[in-house]
């Protein structure tokens, strides 16, 4: 009985984790909603990724003005129906500019990925290494961090986001986007990684490798670090649909990315002034923006389920 | 004269388990039956579905209780006899007892969910009920929240709150599991005064021989959804036909005896032994 | 009890003082110089250095920021002699743009920003509470999985696009409501209503989303409590059990985040005023980003962390009241 729990215990722990995540996936891609989120993330992915690629393709540039596809007697109003849908412009053309909108778009899309990847990874990051370092260690590191994601997490980030950088010109503003994001976002990855590392370290099997003689170090790569992969998951996939709707918020009321660099939230704000005469220029950037928060949305609520069988039964 | 009597009683989960499978069960009036078998034995199904308190699963089989067929009721007619010709407790009280609401009000509201009371007079009976049960200063504790009682007081809390409409029956669900084992002895005490007293008749659940054996007249030995053994407690306790009861029974740790280095591992019942390997429930 | 909400006054003041801190730190240490921005584009440099001394630039930043604390509980003058500026408690500044007090500024717009708040709390709280209440009770059905499936693209969808299609669906394509004023709003009842009837369903459309999946999860949960199968076994009608022992647990969760997010709305919905037009102390938000007016900015950012901190305190109170359990703890 001893033995078996000595050598069976901890390794096993650790060895059945790429078991169980095959047995996951599987039953995610068994539910057709998360298969479609599924789907249409990795088609997103994709367009970001490929994005010089589409337009030399369609023979179009995010950044070219086409003063032929706009009419000056209307005002700057594609000329054609739809907001200038054509042959040339498949998604038609920015009204006063005629900038092509598939161009804007497709560029827009690896933007606001790529914001909202990267200041996931950021707060991914930070909120594992402090939320570990507090639940594993506890006392005065735990007492430090604790009061902080405290702070952070009734702190009006919103707002204080959109004063940091108004404050700061001059700065590259996807840099900031991201560090900004992922400084306000790293408390709900370190709540949830702090309080599961608490649970873990007086878990039975870090307490069986401890009797084994595994230093600190092994014991919170080897065995604790394993088990976070979870719900650290959870969180990472719940957090990239908020950064990318803040995202484009901010650039919406136009402290995010600065044109000419295209993204979502600011094209839909240039939009507003023409939603009534070409609403077509606002729909398309709003439809990516929400499909893409949604895909997001039903695949994190799907993986959650998955991973977490007490939701699971509801 | 037969209060309640259960017949070919089979409760199925949506999921395909029968948890109980045609069970058969008399109780005499003011009599006191004890249910014993190990958890997943459908004992508490059972008592469950006595209550009409398993919306989700199909429950066949006869349960007549003073003459009439509670299978056949509707919710409406169901919940004039719950907590009011029925009662019941639980295992653990801290979750049976709403954490908002103080114990007083939550005594008084099953009284008033049966008799035409007013909020003051439902209030004194409450406080009357909490006397009855030994809880001491009753008229303060009754203004007293859940967690402010102790696991033995709240399971008296329980307890006045299930006898507050002296009821013809009390189904009581492994009443003393989560207690100290001093705490359970009171309690049991409690629950045989309260017997003598008032003539409730009761439905003892449990997988404690040592319990049955304090309190209950009749026993039923359960297994797997179905009684392999039952009769007054002196025979089965003393002569017990089945092998699964013998096993049962010689689990019970005895102050007396010398203690056996190893508690017995429990043999299934002859004709079950093939069928070990579906699923257990608990309700 | 008393000493719990004296630990938890102490806790909002610190957070507040912490705030302060950040956000003075933020525009004082960044690069852009106040004085410059004041003064606007043609200007002297002896202009400068007179208004760098009116506004106290030239003292440290712990001395400025000292000033600046003291200004708020206390009220401060800028400048000396003749030409001293009072500026009366609670002192955030003047605006560089108007010139007015930015406390001022603030308190004007307040009212239309509580207007927005309130009337679109009023409507998310009945329908998304509703939906998720009667989703829970009906799980698994046809309407909990419509429900949901609208409750999570309401939560998707981004505020100013769903502000853009009602105003394209409701005004330009229907004609039921007019064009959104960007003018005062009126005092006549019919014309405020209007012009905040957009405002508020698009708020409400995000939020009754997020409402519905929390208060079905939270009653579910209480559903498969014990205590509610007590209920049913003392007889209580089905109705009584529903309402007094899974309703009532299951709201505790959402009287905390509804005060947080009632908090982060009065401080203004920078993003619905703006896109609507209407005057509220979000829409200043939006303004003053755009002037780059930075006391109306920190000012703004003040006032809205405010909220969000009492609104917090006022939660854990109102916390302590309705929940036994904590109630004993302090």
């Amino acid at each position: 009985m001893t033995t078996a729990l000595t050598t069976s215990v901890p390794s096993g722990a650790t060895r059945s984790v790429g078991r169980q995540e095959v047995s996951a996936l599987r039953r995610l891609l068994k539910q057709p909603s998360a298969a479609a989120a599924l789907t249409v993330v990795a088609i997103l992915v994709l367009i970001a990724l490929m994005a010089p690629l589409i337009t030399l393709a369609t023979g179009t540039s995010p950044t070219q003005f086409h003063s032929e596809a706009v009419d000056p007697a209307l005002g700057g109003l594609p000329r054609g129906a739809a907001g200038g849908i054509s042959a040339k412009h498949l998604l038609g053309v920015e009204p006063g500019s005629g900038r092509d909108i598939l161009a804007r778009v497709v560029y827009g899309a690896r933007v606001s990925l790529l914001i909202a990847v990267l200041a996931t990874g950021l707060s991914l990051v930070l909120g594992t290494t402090l939320g570990l370092a507090a639940g594993f260690f506890g006392g005065w590191a735990d007492a430090v961090v604790g009061r902080l994601m405290d702070l952070l997490l009734s702190f009006p980030s919103l707002i204080f986001m959109i004063a940091l950088i108004s404050a700061a010109p001059g700065v590259n503003r996807e840099l900031l986007l991201v560090v900004v994001l992922g400084f306000f976002g790293w408390p709900y990855v370190g709540r949830i990684v702090r309080s599961q590392a608490m649970v873990l370290a007086r878990g039975e099997f870090v307490a069986a490798a401890r009797v084994l003689g595994a230093s600190r170090r092994a014991l919170l790569l080897r065995e604790v670090l394993p088990n976070l992969s979870g719900p650290v998951l959870v969180v990472a996939t719940m957090s990239i649909p908020s950064y990318i709707a803040t995202e484009a918020g901010l650039s919406f009321l136009g402290i995010g990315v600065r044109p000419p660099t295209p993204s979502w939230g600011q094209m839909i704000a240039s939009a507003v002034p023409w939603y009534a005469a070409d609403p077509v220029y606002f729909l398309i950037p709003g439809a990516c923006l929400f499909v893409s928060v949604l895909a997001f949305n039903v695949l994190g609520d799907a993986i959650r389920d998955v991973l977490d069988p007490r939701s699971q039964r509801r | 004269m037969t209060l309640l009597s259960v017949r070919g009683l089979s409760v199925e989960f949506r999921s395909g388990v029968r948890a109980v499978d045609g069970l058969d069960l008399e109780l005499d009036a003011g009599a006191v039956l004890g249910v014993v078998g190990e958890s997943g034995s459908g004992k508490s199904v059972t008592s469950l579905a006595v209550m009409g308190l398993l919306p989700d699963a199909r429950v066949t089989g006869e349960i007549r209780f003073a003459g009439q067929d509670l299978t056949g009721l509707g919710q409406r007619a169901l919940r004039r006899i719950r907590g009011n010709r029925i009662a019941m407790i639980f295992q653990d009280p801290l979750s049976c007892l709403n954490p908002y609401y103080p114990v007083g009000f939550q005594i008084a509201e099953a009284y008033r969910a049966h008799r035409r009371a007013g909020r003051r007079e439902a209030h004194h009976v409450a406080v009357r009920m909490l006397d009855e049960v030994g809880i001491p200063e009753p008229d303060r504790r009754a203004r007293a929240y859940p967690h402010e009682f102790s696991g033995g007081m709240r399971q008296r809390v329980m307890i006045a709150m299930a006898l507050c409409l002296e009821p013809d029956l009390l189904i009581a669900d492994e009443p003393t599991t989560a207690l100290d084992v001093t705490v359970q002895a009171q309690i049991l005490d409690l629950l045989q005064g309260l017997r003598e007293r008032s003539g409730t008749a009761i439905m003892l659940i449990t997988h404690d021989m040592g319990v049955i054996a304090g309190l209950a007249d009749d026993v039923v030995v359960m297994y797997r959804g179905r009684a392999v053994e039952r009769g007054a407690v002196r025979e089965v306790f003393y002569r017990p036909r089945d092998a699964y009861t013998k096993g049962l029974l010689a689990c019970v740790p005895r102050v007396d005896g010398a203690l056996p280095l190893r508690l017995p591992t429990l043999q299934a019942p002859v004709e079950e032994q093939a069928s070990l390997e579906t699923p257990e429930v608990t309700p | 009890m008393i000493l719990y909400m004296l630990r938890r006054l102490t806790a909002t003041a610190a957070i507040l003082l912490v705030i302060c801190a950040a956000t003075f730190t933020i525009f004082y240490v960044m690069p852009a110089d106040p004085a410059q921005a004041a003064c606007g584009k043609a200007c002297s440099p002896e202009r400068i250095a007179e208004i760098r001394t009116t506004l106290g630039l030239n003292h440290s930043p712990p001395v400025q920021f000292r000033d600046y604390l003291v200004g708020i509980v206390a009220g401060r003058s800028y400048g000396t002699g003749a030409q001293a500026v009072r500026c009366p408690f609670p002192c955030l500044g003047f605006s560089f743009q108007t010139d007015q007090p930015v406390w001022t500024l603030l308190t004007d717009r307040l009212p239309v920003s509580i207007s927005i708040a309130v009337g679109a709390a009023v409507l998310w709280l009945a329908v998304g509470v509703t939906a998720g209440v009667v989703s829970a009770l009906r799980r698994g059905s046809l309407w909990d999985r419509a429900a949901m499936v609208a409750a999570l693209g309401g939560v998707s969808l981004p505020i100013y696009f769903t502000a853009l299609v009602l105003q394209y669906l409701l005004v330009v394509k229907l004609g039921l409501l007019p064009y959104p004023q960007a003018v005062p709003l009126t005092s006549d009842p019919v014309g405020r209503a209007e012009s905040l009837v957009m405002p508020w369903i698009t708020l409400a459309m995000l939020y009754a989303g997020v409402y519905a999946r929390i208060t079905r999860s939270e009653m579910l949960d209480s559903l498969g409590q014990n205590y509610v199968r007590t209920a049913r076994a003392k007889g209580l009608p089905e109705p009584t059990v529903l309402r007094r022992h899974a309703l009532r647990p299951a709201l505790m969760p959402i009287v905390t985040i509804f005060g947080m997010d009632l908090g982060a709305l009065l401080g203004g919905a920078l993003i619905t005023e703006s896109v609507f037009g209407l005057p509220g102390v979000g829409k200043l938000a939006a303004d003053a980003i755009n002037s780059a007016d930075q006391p109306v900015i920190l000012g703004v950012t003040l006032f809205a962390a405010g909220f969000v901190v009492l609104a917090n305190l006022v939660v854990d109170l109102v916390y302590a009241v309705l929940d036994p359990r904590v109630r004993a703890v302090g």
